[in-house]
């Protein structure tokens, strides 16, 4: 008796909590999934593999941090952070600059801008396989269509690939092209997004289109600018492609990059313990990088970021 | 219980009937290959025909893969996960990694219980896959280096129609096969390309010479580099001098394959698998010989195609020893791919010797010298290809350029 009048008291507030709306959480489940089985499980994996010696074939041999202390030892993979930073440092402004550029160019109304804009912006639609085989016939010393066109007009064959000198240029080059595309985009609905009414002020004012540049533009395309940037240290850190199919780390290892130097470590010599902590290694670096330029460029582009 | 006794029986029947269905089917076999040039056209055909005469007991699905790093950790994983292929084509340099998940057999053994002709067998590469008394693969073919010559050339540079044969003649060779020949200041035609295109023609063309001159790679217990020795160090002058002290090779990388392929380059080595693509050349007039002796004695490097069976289902064993038999007891039908066969009946059979070009590379089988095994291979060439190409670039002299790579070599080597 005594139980169903005191059930009878809680029953309203018990009503009252609603049983907890499941929903989101099968809108989210699917990419969860994807999540943990690509992305968390291998994070942690690599991490414990960092620790152990593996060949693939047979068990694992816990190692402790000997990969890491070995691996600074190891000339081939100090060399590998230096081409690394060598060509984040070349290419990183180039592509966040050029693409800026391209996109101020691109956003003005000119006969054929759609065609500018399309054969512009597109390489980086092209999977990276197709676009380095042709460079890498284009580039060819004696039978390239590029030294081809340089014989035709006088000028000396270049070994593009395989001096020291140019062979990182020549990636360079050869990512600014294929990539730049995904940043143009990137700028160019940043730029469409401006209020015009600000440069209609300014040039009343007496502005011109360099100080409207300056002072508008760039100001405005402050968080753009940085989010690029991120990006683009990031996406320099892992380059492989471009290694792999136009140098393959040559010529004498002046291209090889730490996401090559990981591919060889791992997949050709079987040491993927090994190659697990120097994956672990380039996290570091990268998040190191990351936080500094996030800190410097905020503070060189101004306050309010 | 009446109903259950019917049920169990019925499931009873069912799986009986099933299983003599399951029995009756043919034991399907995977074979997998790195012919990725014309070559995997042949074996195709080949595997068809066995196939057709098999019908019904053995099917095999033949994969042509890549070779190279992925094919090796393909078949990791495929042992790892207990799904190995029937059959897989493997490089002496490979398949000791995978010594302890592969089948092997006494001599006695594959003669009596399988019938294979194991004396048959060219002695060399026999005892490249024989480890304490047990032979852990059947080799398919091999395939070694030869010297490709433009006979138009030659004959146009008042040259013997043939290849020459030593250091003075080969020298000679090139010096008159380079030229200018419009006149323009620019080399049209050259001798030779020390270096460029595929990579590792440059390490072979330099283990052949070191060979030759009574080198060595590594040594005996494989703990140390042994080729910053004299016979090394004159092995990459040769090459080195070729192009900037002789002028007959440019000094820049070029693809040497293109160039002989459309007359740019008159003289170059390499494997067989080229033999049919220059025959489909129209207008090109060309030829093939061993190796010249441009060191000491004949020697010529080399490497095979091991027929690898991992362990498994005595059936599918059965059935993969079977396939393995076929292909070697037909290797004439794969000689014509391009590859010379490591039965000796067969390549000094008549039939064999009407095919020209692979009886100049099957010649050198006696003396065709393969590579040390070990795991750290593919690592040390790398560190070898490096310096090579500062020394072929003129960064670097061919004697520093050894010497680093040997430092760096005895580093990889103690290290693991």
């Amino acid at each position: 008796m005594v139980q169903s009048a005191v059930k009878g008291m809680w029953e309203p507030m018990a009503v009252k909590k609603k049983r907890r709306d499941l929903t989101p959480f099968f809108f989210i489940l699917p990419f969860m999934v994807f999540f943990v089985v690509f992305i968390l499980i291998p994070l942690v994996h690599g991490l414990i593999l960092s620790f152990q010696e593996w060949s693939l074939l047979g068990e694992p041999i816990f190692v402790g941090l000997e990969n890491y202390i070995e691996l600074l030892s190891i000339r081939r993979f100090k060399a590998a952070v230096e081409n690394t930073l060598k060509f984040a440092v070349q290419s990183v402004p180039l592509l966040l600059i050029v693409p800026l550029l391209l996109a101020l160019l691109l956003n003005k109304k000119f006969v054929g801008q759609r065609l500018a804009q399309n054969a512009i912006i597109s390489p980086f639609l092209i999977p990276s396989s197709s676009v380095l085989l042709l460079w890498i016939w284009m580039l060819d010393t004696q039978t390239g269509m590029i030294n081809q066109a340089f014989k035709a007009l006088g000028l000396p064959n270049q070994a593009w690939l395989s001096r020291q000198g140019s062979a990182m240029g020549v990636i360079v080059f050869v990512t600014l092209w294929w990539t730049a595309g995904y940043n143009i985009i990137l700028y160019l609905s940043s730029l469409q997004d401006l209020p015009q009414d600000l440069y209609e002020a300014a040039s009343v004012d007496g502005a011109n289109g360099w100080d409207q540049f300056w002072h508008i533009t760039l100001p405005l395309l402050r968080n753009r600018m940085l989010f690029i940037t991120t990006l683009q240290i990031i996406a320099s850190f892992k380059l492989f492609d471009q290694v792999y199919i136009l140098t393959g780390g040559g010529p004498a290892g002046s291209t090889r990059t730490l996401a090559f130097y990981l591919y060889e470590t791992g997949f050709r010599d079987f040491m993927f313990g090994r190659a697990a902590a120097v994956s672990w290694y380039m996290f570091i670096m990268i998040a190191i990088f990351g936080l500094l330029q996030a800190k410097l460029l905020t503070r060189w582009l101004g306050e309010g970021v | 219980m009446t109903k259950w006794l019917k049920s169990l029986s019925t499931g009873l029947v069912l799986v009986l009937l099933l299983s003599a269905v399951a029995l009756a089917e043919p034991v399907q076999l995977q074979f997998w290959t790195p012919f990725t040039g014309p070559d995997g056209a042949y074996m195709e055909r080949m595997v068809d025909k066995f196939n057709e005469e098999h019908a019904g007991e053995i099917e095999v699905e033949l994969f042509i893969l890549a070779g190279g790093a992925d094919y090796i950790t393909k078949l990791a994983l495929a042992i790892r996960t207990g799904a190995p292929p029937g059959v897989v084509i493997l490089s002496p340099n490979d398949y000791f990694r995978f010594l302890d998940s592969l089948t092997s057999w006494t001599r006695e053994e594959l003669i009596d219980q399988y019938g294979l002709d194991v004396d048959d067998f060219s002695s060399n590469i026999l005892d490249a896959v024989t480890r304490d008394g047990k032979i852990y693969a059947i080799p398919l073919g091999t395939y070694c280096l030869g010297l490709y010559y433009n006979i138009d050339h030659l004959v146009e540079a008042g040259l013997e129609p043939r290849a020459p044969r030593d250091m003075t003649e080969f020298l000679e060779y090139a010096r008159k096969l380079t030229v200018d020949k419009d006149g323009d200041g620019s080399i049209d035609q050259w001798g030779w390309y020390s270096f460029g295109g595929w990579p590792f023609r440059v390490l072979w063309q330099w283990y052949t010479l070191l060979f030759q001159n009574g080198g060595s790679l590594l040594s005996e217990d494989q703990r140390s580099a042994e080729f910053y020795s004299p016979e090394g160090m004159s092995a990459l002058e040769f090459y080195v001098d070729l192009i900037h002290k002789e002028g007959v090779a440019p000094p820049d990388p070029a693809d040497p394959e293109e160039a002989f392929r459309v007359g740019m380059l008159s003289l170059h080595v390499n494997g067989p698998w080229m033999i049919n693509l220059f025959k489909e050349q129209p207008g090109l007039n060309w030829a093939v010989a061993p190796v010249p002796v441009l060191g000491e004695k004949q020697v010529v490097w080399g490497d095979a195609h091991l027929m690898c069976i991992p362990k498994q289902s005595p059936e599918t064993t059965e059935a993969a020893i079977t396939l393995a038999k076929w292909l070697s007891d037909n290797s004439l039908e794969w000689a014509k791919a391009g590859q010379v066969p490591v039965r000796n009946s067969i390549v000094e059979s008549e039939e064999f010797a009407a095919l020209t070009e692979q009886y100049e590379f099957a010649k050198q089988l006696p003396y065709v010298q393969f590579l040390p095994q070990t795991e750290r291979l593919a690592e040390i060439e790398s560190v070898l290809l490096e310096y090579m190409d500062a020394a072929y670039l003129g960064d670097m002299d061919p004697e520093e350029a050894l010497e680093y790579a040997a430092e760096e070599v005895d580093d990889i080597l103690r290290r693991r």
